[in-house]
């Protein structure tokens, strides 16, 4: 069966489209110091940024899925205003300034606000600690866990999980059995997504955590910091960040085809 | 003992049922769409929960006022029409899923799973993928996958419905040898799963059960429109005189009285006359004594070979199947008046 075509002109702005998306990143390219890269990310800060930001993503990738999960799980299973409310929170900070929920995150969490306030009496003090970036790294990129994997859950999976039960299958064999395997290529594209995400994390670090080498700052921290005083080495790490994020990218799309194939 | 009772309604879709399945009989629900036959089947698997009522097996109450058994404890199989192999399993995996379930252990699982899917003639796909199985095959080894866990009934909504005719022979075929001895409601539309799976039918219509019994009590001397299309005949009812059927003042038809359910000499009776047992002429033709009745054309509707032409006879419709041919040649249309000529011996005479 042959498709009716788009109208040839489509090509000119789709293919302006594209040079907009890649004449940038490959601008980069062309500006790296191929010869001295190795020597540049050798350097303390970078390799402190680079080790942080790998630590802290790790950290706040596995609390998006410990937290996310559940709530993607009970969120695909709600109807009504509550659920609404729920789906609407849970994708806000998808569309919040960065900016902003690190300031919320300091207006709650903070020394002095009335949250922080407690934990301190425990202790605990979150704010310009690492820990810190792994909280401002799980709010910003938790939503993209759980949009993902909601949608995925919520589509026509149904009928299995009511075969499994009558089958015999428990709820909580069916969730490990039907359920999570099922939604398993999802589950995988939207912790790459929340991965990448965190791994991009600057507004709310730098508002929540600040920017201490070693303790918060993170590798898009260090490069805001260097892009001056030190192109070169902004733009080694902005590369390998790149990379980075194609490889991401790259492998959510691949699990997006092993789901196309089973379903 | 898995005799099934279900004396329930869900209000929401208008179903009230009084139904009771004996241990050990496939059951058939028959009736048309909307007349509550899959509500039946969800509320006897724990998918719906009456809104009044209960639903037994045995002597054990699955639902009532007071308690509603999850459905993964009422050891109820459910087989719809599509398979639902879970497609992140191998066949073995999936057919060893409900002794998995139940706590057996993975060898265990794997020899039960074994013998099932060799009873449904599937033993050589146990390694593959459920996106590497034909329809025909993916609803087999559904079948094995529902008899894995012992299930106490066996429920089946249309699971031959999204086949080809061949392919369902087949799954019809092993349906038929695995169901034999176990309780089992078994939706469909199709008579030939009555005659070769079932062993008793219920009628619903508008949400209740408005008629059951053995398959061929029904199907031979069916009482309702209903059962007469299925089992291919039309009824024509009318008053026993003289060891025939009056179907209209002075008009009689001959038949063979069956000896199961006789006409009562005076009372009120059906004749069920297969469509291929009537002929259409455009004269009136001599000859031997026969069923010769004056008729006007309804309708002509092609089916295949033939064409079945629904007749107008004393104010009753009869359907006659004639070949495309004579159609042409006898240049039938709708209004015509005809004579309708039916063969005796093919007539089947019986009281209600």
């Amino acid at each position: 069966m042959i498709r009716p075509a788009l109208p040839r002109w489509l090509a000119v702005p789709a293919g302006l489209a594209a040079l907009f998306l890649a004449v940038p990143l490959l601008a980069m390219f062309g500006r790296v110091d191929w010869l001295h890269l190795p020597s540049l990310l050798a350097s303390p800060a970078a390799i402190d940024a680079l080790w942080l930001s790998l630590r802290t993503c790790t950290a706040s990738t596995v609390l998006c899925l410990v937290l996310g999960l559940p709530l993607a799980l009970v969120l695909s299973r709600s109807r009504g205003r509550w659920a609404t409310a729920g789906r609407i929170l849970a994708s806000l900070p998808m569309v919040l300034p960065p900016v902003v929920a690190g300031l919320a995150l300091l207006v709650a969490l903070g020394r002095r606000a009335w949250l922080g306030r407690h934990l301190s009496a425990f202790g605990v003090d979150l704010a310009f600690t690492t820990a810190a970036v792994v909280v401002a790294q799980t709010f910003v990129a938790m939503p993209y866990l759980v949009v993902s994997v909601e949608g995925a859950l919520r589509s026509a999976q149904e009928h299995y999980e009511i075969v499994a039960a009558t089958l015999g299958a428990s709820p909580i064999t069916v969730l490990r059995r039907v359920v999570l395997p099922l939604a398993a290529p999802a589950i995988a594209s939207g912790t790459a997504l929340a991965f990448a995400r965190a791994l991009g994390e600057f507004g709310a670090t730098l508002t929540f955590a600040g920017s201490l080498q070693g303790t918060t700052q993170t590798l898009p921290l260090e490069i805001y910091l260097a892009r001056e005083s030190d192109t070169d080495t902004a733009i080694a790490l902005s590369v390998v960040l790149l990379i980075i994020a194609t490889g991401l990218i790259a492998a959510t799309s691949v699990f997006s085809r092993v789901k196309g194939a089973t379903s | 003992m898995t005799q099934v009772t279900v004396e329930a309604a869900f209000v929401d879709r208008g179903v009230s049922i009084d139904l009771s399945v004996p241990s050990g009989s496939v059951t058939a629900i028959v009736g048309p769409n909307g007349a509550g036959k899959t509500t039946l089947l969800h509320l006897v698997a724990g998918l719906l929960h009456p809104t009044s009522g209960s639903v037994q097996v045995g002597d054990r109450t699955l639902s009532d006022a007071s308690r509603v058994v999850p459905t993964h404890r009422r050891r109820v199989a459910l087989l719809t029409q599509r398979s639902s192999l879970f497609p992140h399993l191998t066949v073995l995996e999936n057919v060893a899923f409900a002794p998995r379930s139940a706590g057996a252990s993975r060898s265990a699982a794997r020899e039960r799973a074994l013998e099932e899917l060799a009873a449904a003639g599937c033993a050589d796909l146990a390694s593959r993928q459920a996106h590497e199985l034909s329809g025909g095959e993916a609803q087999r080894v559904a079948i094995a996958r529902a008899l894995a866990g012992d299930p106490l009934v066996v429920l089946l909504d249309e699971p031959m419905a999204g086949l080809d005719v061949s392919v369902a022979a087949e799954v019809r075929h092993v349906l038929a040898e695995r169901l034999r001895g176990r309780t089992a409601l078994f939706v469909t539309h199709e008579v030939l799963d009555l005659w070769t799976v079932a062993d008793r039918v219920a009628v619903m219509d508008a949400g209740q059960v408005v008629e059951s019994g053995a398959v061929e009590d029904l199907l031979t001397r069916p009482t309702s429109t209903f059962l007469a299309q299925l089992s291919g005949l039309t009824l024509l009812s009318g008053v026993e005189r003289d060891g025939e059927l009056e179907i209209a003042p002075g008009l009689l038809l001959q038949g063979l009285s069956d000896p199961g359910q006789p006409l009562i000499p005076g009372g009120r009776g059906l004749a069920g006359i297969p469509p291929e047992a009537v002929a259409v002429h455009l004269e009136l033709p001599g000859g031997s004594p026969r069923n010769v009745l004056s008729a006007v054309i309804v309708s002509l509707e092609p089916r295949g070979a033939v064409v079945r032409v629904r007749l107008e006879v004393a104010s009753q419709l009869l359907a006659a199947d004639i070949t495309t041919q004579s159609v042409a040649r006898l240049g039938l249309h709708p209004g015509q008046a005809v004579w309708a000529v039916v063969k005796a011996v093919q007539v089947r005479l019986y009281g209600r």
